[in-house]
This record gives C-alpha cells, structure tokens and sequence, in this order.
C-alpha cells in the first residue's frame, strides 16, 4: 500500500514537473525593459492611471471624419485627450502638454496601436494629475471584432502605464504587429535633455542615437524613446514616420477644470453629445441577453480594461440594433448624472446618480450613429438614442 | 544566496538597484517557473506567468514586510499571477492544462500515454484544491509550509489534502496497471 502511495507520488511529481525550464537570462531580457520606468509612485496616481484606464478608448482606425471629436476628460478633473484625427490620431489634450506632440499618420501596415495615454503631469498645486490612457482595441472586419491577442493588449497597456508613470508630462503611444511584437513611443519635454550616450545615427533628416533606452531623437521641443520588443529597424521606420500634431485647443475656463466648471462652452461643442442627442428608441436587448450573449462580467474592466471595452461595445451594439459598425466608437465610464450632463438630458429620479454606467457612442460619423448608456454592473441599457447629423464646418 | 542576506537584496531592490533584482530573479527563477507551470501546465504560458510575477515582484518589493520568506512571498505572488492568469483566459481547470501536456524527456512515448491518461483521468475526478496543492507539491516542489502560505491556507490543510489526494489517486488508478514508477523518478534526476 505504501509502495503504491510512493508510485503515485513519484507519478506526479513526473507529470507536474516542467519538462524544460528558459533561461533565466531570457527571463530578464524580457522583464528588464518593463523595469525602466520609474515605479508608480503614489497610490493616488496608480488608482488614476487604472480609472484612466477603465476609460479606455476604444476607437475604429477608420474614424469616419476628422471633425468628430469625442470628449472624456470632465469627470476625471481637468484631463482630456481627444482622438479623432485621421486614423484615429489624438488631435486634442487637455492641458496642453510643454512639448509638441509627434504622431505617424496612421499605424504603419500590419501594425495597430493598442494603446495610448497622456500624463499632463503635476497640477498646479504640484499633486500627480490623473492620465489618460486609451487604446484601438480591435479592427472590425467583416463585421466582426479582430481584437489583437489579450496577452498583447495586456502587455501593451501595462507598458503604456509604465510610460506614463513619473511626475512630468508624458504623451505615450504603443503599437504592436501580428506577432505581438510591441513598439512604444515616449514623448517628454526636451528642455533639460540631451542625447544619451550610444550609436549616432540618422533617422530621415534627424539626428538620433540608439541608446539602451532605444532610439532617442529630439524634434523641435520634444525628447522622443522609441523602444520595444520589435526590432531597431522598426525603431527607424517608426521614428520615420513621426509628425508635429497641430492640437485643436481645449476652450476652457480659467478654473482649469475642463468642463466641470466651465462657464463657456469648449469651441468644439457644435459637436458635443449634447447637440447631437436625437430620438431616443427601446433597448433591443435586455441586461439578460446582454449577458447571455456578451458575457457580462462587470469586474474586467479592472482586470483586462481591453477585453472589457470590447465586452462593452459588444452590450451596445446588442442594446442598440447595431448589426455592423462603420464609424468611429468610444466607451466612457462614468457616473449616471454626468452621463446625462454630457447628453444635456434631465436626469431624473430613478437612475441613481451616482450609479456607475458606460456611455457608448457608436458608428459614429458626422452623418450620425448611435448612444448608449448601459449599468456598468448589471449590463442593463438605460438609453438608447441616435445621434443627429453633426453640423457642418 | 551568494552569501548576501536576502533583506539586503530586498533592500538594494527597492533602492531601484536592477543588478540585485537580477540576482533575485536568478535566486529564485527556477521556483517561479515551476510554480507558474504547475497552475497552467503550459511552457509558454508558465513563461509569461513568470514574468508577469517578477514584474509585480519589482513593483511591489517596497511593499514587501518580511512577514514570509522572499521566496514565499514570490511563490504567492506567482501563484495569484496564475490564477488570474487562467482566469482571464477563462481557462478550463487544471486537467485541461494536463490534457495539454507538452513533455519533452526522452522516455518511452508509449509509457508516457499510458501514464498520463491515467493520470488525467484520475486527476479529474479529484476537487480542483487538492489537485492544486498536489501541483505546487509535487510539480513545484514547494514545502508544505510554502504550499499553505502560497494558498493561504494552513499547514494542516495542505497536509489534509496532500494524502487525501494521494490516497483518492492511488484508488482510482488500478494498482496492476501502475508501470515503474521508480524508473520514471530516477529520469527525471
């Protein structure tokens, strides 16, 4: 009997044992570029940058008009980012950062940014102000969601947070090719820098060095770190293809609170939500079938801010009839009266206020698309309106 | 540990210093590997596990008190790291991770799918808790000490489950169909 338990163990420890073990080495060149980033450093600012994330944008790289610009920032204080530009490049940030900002035209070929953030560094009473940070999580094609590996889209918001970490302005963009290889774009303030030491060379008609921190360069009043686990060779393209972005200015009032206070509407809200809010339709799906058929879970977006916005959009899309998204799309996570504050809607008395909900706009273009707001916890669609043609320019 | 104290590699750690982080990977590299595999039973996946671990290792090491050993406090972390691993993969129980074996010894193919179809089907019909201590024992080669801090539970329960384990496996194998197992031991030395 004893010789039977000692087989048993000696079967297990045969079967549960890994056959082969990397190297550590391998170990450490995979981890060591995710340690450079200066730790997170107070809880206030971690707690920020995972709110910010939950926020996550989740934008079509065909955004169907350059004039439609979604607006987030107001509930988390002061910070907003705004993408809308072609391919869904940020076009607005909110407060303006001390360095101009380099973007490509769109992600080169094979490759999708995943994610992107802004950390407009201490406010003015010198305390972290919150970051934002957001990513394309999925391409549709054929009227369905490709979303990149969630290991890779995990990886990328991980390394986009450790960008943003740290106590000054930080504009952070990450992209990642078919094989999960990750690109991260850096972008700080060059006053007070100069190139590190390593290898000079050329990037296009720019200076640059390949430093252990990637390729450096500096453009005009920007210190730019392309790094990753793809190659330097992708390091130069990337590098390439970067441009000044002339950012659209947020109009906001002296206060600096962005639109929590603002006495004078931004310049740019002929096309806020609120002028856009069209007839409100019944809710196609229920908060069941929303479950049943998009798995709702409402503790992923904590865990996997990625993964959740394609679970919300996957809600919306139920909730509102949509069968095939053409236009751009952005899922917000806020409170149910600011919610109804960006829609200009009365809030009323039997949505609590303070309840947590998702405000989606999807298939949005300047022809129209579609909002709605759904519990963040219990999947339930509270509303779901069209949205009316934007006015033209 | 190379005949530094493991508090003076914690505290050249949180200092930022990434040499001594390096030596605590390589310290206990082994361990997390093991115990990442033992959760998710895949190679590439206990690899990325155990990165994932190491980076919260880095990131958490100011919060790190002493209460437990580094190596308890890393297998505890690799094991939270695994679970929410296979959690958001929405993976399937830890048989399934063994159904997807990849072994690479150079034993008997045959031998080998004989053993692990029986053992697989002895382990699915165990409670995932007991098949998870028997893992971090067996597979990781923790202590029973680490096992109940890596789960949070005591002593006396990994204990519980260790031989109830091992006895419920030991009834749902046919004894007459056990192969040498002593042989299966001595290649893995």
């Amino acid at each position: 009997m004893h010789n039977h338990a000692d087989s048993v163990e000696a079967l297990l420890r045969h079967r549960l044992q890994p056959a082969r073990i990397p190297r550590s080495a391998v170990v450490w060149l995979a981890i060591q570029p995710r340690l450079c980033a200066p730790r997170r450093g107070t809880p206030v600012l971690r707690v920020a940058v995972v709110v910010a994330l939950v926020l996550a944008l989740s934008v079509s790289l065909a955004l169907a008009s350059p004039n439609v610009r979604d607006w987030l920032g107001g509930w988390l204080g002061g910070v907003a980012v705004s993408m809308g530009g072609p391919g869904g490049r940020v076009d607005s940030l909110y407060p303006a950062p001390p360095f101009t900002v380099m973007q490509p035209p769109a992600a080169p070929d094979g490759w999708t940014l995943l994610a992107n953030g802004y950390n407009p560094g201490p406010d003015a009473n010198g305390l972290p102000s919150a970051s934002l940070a957001g990513g394309a999580v999925a391409r549709r094609v054929d009227g369905q969601d490709v979303p990149p590996p969630r290991s890779v889209v995990e990886q990328a918001q991980a390394r986009a947070q450790d960008l943003l970490a740290g106590s000054e302005a930080v504009f952070a963009l990450v992209y990642a090719d078919s094989d999960g290889h990750l690109t991260a774009i850096r972008e700080r303030t060059a006053t007070g820098r100069s190139f590190p030491a390593g290898e000079t060379t050329r990037v296009g008609d720019r200076q640059a060095v390949v430093s252990q921190q990637g390729l450096i360069l500096i453009v005009d009043r920007t210190y730019i770190e392309i790094s990753g686990s793809a190659s330097p060779e992708i390091w130069m393209l990337s590098g390439r293809r970067l441009e000044p972005t002339t950012l659209a200015p947020f109009d906001t009032p002296p206060s600096g609170q962005a639109a929590q206070t603002a006495p004078t509407p931004p310049a740019w809200t002929r096309l806020a939500l609120s002028a856009r809010l069209g007839a409100r339709i019944l809710p196609v799906a229920s908060a069941a079938q929303i479950a049943q058929q998009c798995g709702w879970d409402p503790s992923l977006s904590s865990r996997a801010p990625g993964e959740a916005m394609l679970q919300v959009r996957c809600a919306a899309r139920l909730a509102g009839g949509i069968v095939d998204e053409q236009g751009g799309s952005s899922v917000s996570q806020l409170s149910w009266l600011e919610a109804a504050r960006q829609m200009g809607i009365d809030p009323g008395g039997v949505i609590g206020a303070d309840t947590r909900v998702y405000l989606v706009q999807l298939d949005v273009s300047a022809q129209g698309g579609t909002v709605v707001v759904i519990d963040s916890q219990t999947a339930q669609p509270y509303l779901v309106a069209a949205l009316t043609p934007a006015p033209t320019e | 540990m190379n005949g530094e104290p493991e508090s003076n590699l914690v505290a050249r750690c949180r200092a930022g210093d990434q040499a001594a982080f390096r030596e605590l990977l390589e310290l206990f590299h082994q361990r997390i590997f093991a115990v990442a595999y033992a959760f998710v039973h895949d190679p590439d996946e206990a690899a990325e596990v155990e990165q994932e671990t190491f980076v919260k290792a880095w990131r958490g090491l100011p919060s790190f008190r002493g209460d437990a050993a580094l190596g308890t406090w890393l297998s505890r972390l690799a094991v939270n790291t695994a679970r929410d691993h296979l959690r958001r993969r929405q993976a399937r129980a830890l048989l399934s991770g063994l159904l997807s074996w990849r072994a690479s010894t150079g034993q008997d193919a045959l031998d080998r799918v004989v053993e692990r179809d029986e053992l697989d089907h002895a382990l699915s019909r165990v409670p995932a808790t007991i098949r998870q201590t028997l893992a971090l024992r067996y597979g990781a080669g923790l202590s029973v000490g680490e096992v109940a801090e890596a789960l949070g539970c005591a002593e006396g329960t990994v204990k519980w489950r260790l031989s109830t384990g091992v006895a419920q496996l030991r009834e749902l194998l046919v004894a007459d169909r056990l192969p040498d197992f002593s042989r299966v031991a001595r290649g893995r030395q």
